[in-house]
């Protein structure tokens, strides 16, 4: 395996197909996130650890034990099972060693199951086709990528609340056209890297 | 009529995607045209209907802790039958759809109303999810048609634009997806005449 291709993944993973602005998957947690950082970073970590152990392992299970004995039609089940799993050590992780991180959403694991992010990561890497090693990084710089929108959408929010905006555009549209700005400048990026 | 409330509230006060901002990921990446968009909305609404009917008894034969995961696999289930479905009836959808197939399974609509309101009867929490399921088609409808239209200057194939039409592409990029969502958002608002809410 060579660093040159992990580079490619890892900057394909984080820019060129920002999970968020290109891929357009959890998009609920960006514009959601609550806007004081430290309850942000809770969820964002919560969420790229889930994010992470997900993906290495659906894709260790899939090709190790699904592809070889033909259950591929288990796949669904399983990597949702595999998420429930991540999700539930995710939570207890963050829980016990950063207690002041807690927040509602990060302490249950409903809160980052129902986060299309970490079932989506790891479906597009079992898509990929992508071994353990390629998998984790893969994970790590999408789970990057994504805090990134987060943390510049939670600041544009805060900035966007003190501005006057029309009325009937308040709260959620003008928060997805600020987004839609955003995926805009990400553009920029495509062409970068391949995967 | 106290079973039509539920329906409503999801058709229009509650209205996903819309109104209240869940379901956004697979609108916004569903959206780019019109037939996209009513198999994305017509796959989740089935998920969404059967889960709530099934839910239920899952909860009366487990107990406590385990309740949530066997939740999550009777839903992952179902998804695995309704992609199987479409794989076998419509392989050209489900090859558009790609991942945002299984995604259903974790989608906030289905996991956010598994618990229903408390005191409310079957038949409401199920009456709920359904009008969940119409309020999340008929977004997707709104928006897939809007974003086929400029992006393409056609809706389901057909062309409704002129001529002279120069189909703006960026409609059916990603960035056209938000912003078309957050415009629709707004006008819907406006009619509405009420605050939207968030997720």
């Amino acid at each position: 395996m060579d660093v040159g291709r992990l580079l490619a993944v890892a900057l394909s993973a984080a820019l060129v197909n920002n999970l968020v602005l290109e891929r357009l998957i959890g998009i609920c947690p960006s514009i959601g996130a609550p806007l004081r950082l430290r309850s942000a970073a809770g969820l964002g970590l919560g969420v790229v650890l889930a994010m992470t152990m997900a993906s290495v392992a659906s894709v260790a299970i899939d090709r190790y034990v699904l592809v070889p004995l033909d259950l591929v039609y288990l796949r669904t089940v399983t990597l949702v099972l595999l998420v429930v799993g991540s999700a539930m050590a995710a939570v207890r992780v963050v829980g016990n060693t950063r207690p002041r991180l807690r927040d509602a959403r990060g302490r249950s694991p409903a809160g980052l199951v129902g986060n299309c992010a970490v079932l989506g990561v790891a479906l597009l890497a079992v898509e990929k086709q992508y071994g353990p090693v390629e998998a984790l990084v893969y994970a790590v710089s999408a789970g990057l990528g994504l805090l990134t929108v987060m943390v510049v959408l939670a600041g544009l929010r805060g900035r966007i609340e003190m501005g006057s905006v029309p009325e009937s555009l308040k709260g959620l549209p003008i928060v997805l056209i600020t987004g839609g700005l955003m995926a805009l400048a990400f553009l920029g990026f495509s062409g970068m890297g391949s995967e | 009529m106290s079973l039509a409330r539920p329906l409503a509230r999801g058709l229009w006060s509650e209205m996903p995607v819309l109104r209240v901002g869940i379901g956004l990921c697979p609108a916004l990446a569903v959206s780019r045209t019109l037939k996209n968009g009513v198999g994305m909305a017509f796959a989740t609404a089935v998920v969404l209907v059967a889960s709530r009917l099934l839910i239920p008894v899952v909860d009366r034969a487990v107990p406590g802790r385990m309740r949530f995961i066997c939740r999550m696999a009777v839903i992952a289930g179902l998804v695995t039958g309704v992609d199987l479905l479409m794989t076998r009836y419509a392989p050209e959808l489900r090859a558009e759809l790609s991942i945002f197939v299984p995604l259903i399974a974790v989608n906030c609509m289905v996991i956010g109303g598994m618990d229903g309101g408390s005191g409310q009867g079957r038949a409401a929490v199920v009456l709920g999810g359904l009008g969940r399921g119409l309020g999340f088609a008929m977004a997707l409808a709104l928006l897939s048609a809007l974003r086929e239209a400029v992006g393409t200057g056609a809706v389901w194939g057909h062309r409704v634009l002129g001529e002279t039409f120069n189909p703006v592409s960026v409609a059916a990029l990603p960035p056209g997806a938000f912003i078309a969502a957050g415009l629709l958002a707004g006008l819907v608002g406006l009619v509405g005449s009420r605050r939207i809410g968030r997720a």
